[in-house]
């Protein structure tokens, strides 16, 4: 996949994990309010987490291509200016 | 339980940990990174495990199992939004990576201080940390003194169980810094994930299997449900698991670990391997709060409900004894990492930072800090605050201020020194003053207040000052991806 086609597909993964994480507080509260039983908010949670999962390693996934071992390291921080 | 089963076993336990400590010791550390970031260069497996033991402490197998018993099923929901909350690292993990490389950052608070062109802000930022890890700290005390003593039925004290846990603390984290803990960490998170699981099985089995426990919760009414039998109304849900949402980067304990990775692959695992084994552990926490609601439904204190499981004849002596183990090094391994984190931001960014001393000194200078730090958490712990998961949450609730100067920093160049240092001490403050006086402004906790006003303020007088726009430029400019990079700079 071209890295710019990745990249737009990856934030829309991510986008979608806040819309996942707003779920989790409103449909327990409202929806499954009386599902008294496993199949209720347990359940829910419990998709809605490994749903999150998936999307840390497909999004992650990019980072194998090993960026940085090359990069400068180590330079100490400049001497800031002073309050 | 046999007072002597409990002393073979941290016996044992400190034993085994010592040689890992010791054997993780390649020379003596002699600058700052080495010392506290591993020298840049920790593997992925290894650094999943320790981002796991310094994550997941005495709160979990105590607090988490507590909360589960006292208020159901809502527990689950906080902790799972927790994890959720992990993704932050998918978008901040990399940035602090690549920027903590080019700038030879070893604090998150120095790279506030550099990112703001301000060694106050800098210093700002480490105070506060150290005014809301301390708590934090010392609840891992807390925790450790009710289980041994809750295990023994009092035979070993409170007070004993806290100093064991400190005791050993100091000594790992003196003995090679981040190298050694984080082989501790990892020993102790396989022991701590295996052992508790296998409880779990035993348990539910002696239930009656995964039916006869769901059909006793099933009996319980309210206890799969929320706010179920009103523990967890909405407002306590979100005071609960905002400040945990943004855990991952507000907490300088596990933030200053995404600058440890010695490649971003290894980042990958780390994050990976994290959220595994925190969605086991979190359903393993969860379980063992509801099995000891329905076998021991009349505790005194929620807290109690772990000890009072491992204490009784549902899961057998030697097994209890290894999740003993693994819950009392969970402890001491989130003590070791908050020890280092504060002794290192002090003696970087308040004191060296300050004087001009050289890295060998503030070495020094970080070393004695630490037992310092175990000393006043001591301290903090015999006080024996109530409910441990509430306290852990009203640390993290003041650790949540530091957010919007670190969003500032990878993402919005108009952000100030004035902005970060008067949007922290304002919001701090409200934080402590909310949390001291046990105020709960329109029903909502702490954090979402302190959260509110960290952000008005951090833009409002951010805007009204000057930003260092060329520092501003240079760090952005370094936390970009390379291929990132490149198209900003061909203006595409």
């Amino acid at each position: 996949m071209q890295p710019s086609v990745r990249k737009s597909a990856h934030t829309w993964l991510l986008a979608t994990v806040p819309v996942i994480m707003l779920a989790m507080f409103v449909v327990p509260y409202t929806l499954l309010r009386t599902v008294d039983t496993w199949y209720g908010s347990a359940l829910f949670w419990t998709l809605a987490t490994l749903a999150v999962i998936a999307v840390n390693v497909a999004v992650s996934a990019g980072w194998s291509q090993d960026e940085a071992a090359a990069e400068p390291e180590g330079q100490l921080p400049g001497q800031g200016d002073e309050h | 339980m046999d007072s002597a089963w409990v002393w073979i076993g941290i016996g044992l336990y400190f034993l085994v940990a010592t040689c890992a400590a010791l054997l993780s010791r390649s020379g003596t550390a002699e600058d700052m990174a080495d010392y506290f970031l591993g020298g840049r260069r920790m593997g992925g497996f290894l650094s999943a495990m320790s981002y796991s033991a310094t994550t997941y402490s005495a709160f979990m197998m105590i607090g988490l199992a507590g909360l589960t018993y006292a208020g159901g099923i809502g527990a689950l929901g906080f902790e799972l939004l927790y994890l959720c909350g992990v993704t932050l690292v998918l978008i901040f993990g990399p940035r602090f990576w690549r920027v903590g490389r080019r700038f030879g950052y070893v604090t998150p608070s120095e790279m506030i201080g550099h990112r703001y062109a301000s060694r106050s802000a800098g210093a700002v930022a480490a105070i506060a940390s150290f005014v809301f890890l301390l708590p934090y700290a010392a609840v891992q005390l807390t925790g450790a003194g009710y289980l041994v003593s809750g295990m023994t039925n009092g035979a070993i004290s409170f007070t004993t169980g806290t100093a064991v846990v400190c005791f050993a603390a100091i000594v790992f984290a003196m003995v090679a810094g981040l190298r050694s803990v984080v082989w501790t960490d990892a020993l102790q998170s396989v022991i701590m994930v295996l052992s508790a699981t296998l409880v779990v099985i035993i348990v539910i089995h002696q239930m009656g299997g995964l039916g006869g426990f769901l059909g006793a919760l099933e009996d319980q009414p309210g206890a799969l449900t929320v706010p179920g039998e009103g523990y967890f109304t909405l407002s306590t849900f979100i005071a609960l698991s905002l400040p945990w949402i943004f855990f991952s980067i507000s907490n300088p304990q596990v933030s200053q670990r995404l600058f440890t990775p010695g490649s971003l692959k290894d980042m990958r695992r780390m994050l990976i391997g994290f959220l595994v084994f925190g969605f086991i552990y979190t359903f393993v926490s969860v379980f063992w709060g509801f099995a000891a609601r329905v076998h021991f439904p009349d505790l005194e204190a929620a807290d109690g409900a772990t000890p009072a499981l491992l204490g009784s004849g549902l899961v057998p002596t030697p097994l209890a004894i290894i999740v003993m183990i693994g819950i009392l090094a969970a402890c001491v391994s989130t003590i070791d990492s908050i020890m280092l984190t504060l002794s290192s931001m002090i003696s970087r960014d308040v004191v060296g930072a300050r004087r001009g001393l050289s890295d060998r000194i503030q070495l020094a200078a970080g070393k004695a800090v630490i037992p310092v730090v175990a000393g006043l958490a001591y301290w903090f712990a015999q006080l024996q605050l109530d409910l441990i998961a509430v306290l852990s949450v009203s640390a993290s609730a003041g650790l949540l201020v530091m957010v919007p100067p670190i969003i500032g920093a990878f993402f919005w160049k108009r952000g100030t020194a004035w902005g970060v240092i008067s949007s922290v001490v304002l919001a701090g403050s409200l934080v402590l003053g909310l949390e001291y006086t046990g105020t709960m402004l329109l029903g909502q906790g702490s954090g979402v207040w302190g959260l509110a006003l960290a952000v008005l303020v951090f833009i409002g007088v951010s805007l009204a000052t000057s930003a260092p726009a060329e520092r501003a430029e240079e760090f952005i400019t370094a936390a970009r991806a390379p291929l990132r990079r490149r198209l900003v700079s061909q203006g595409r």
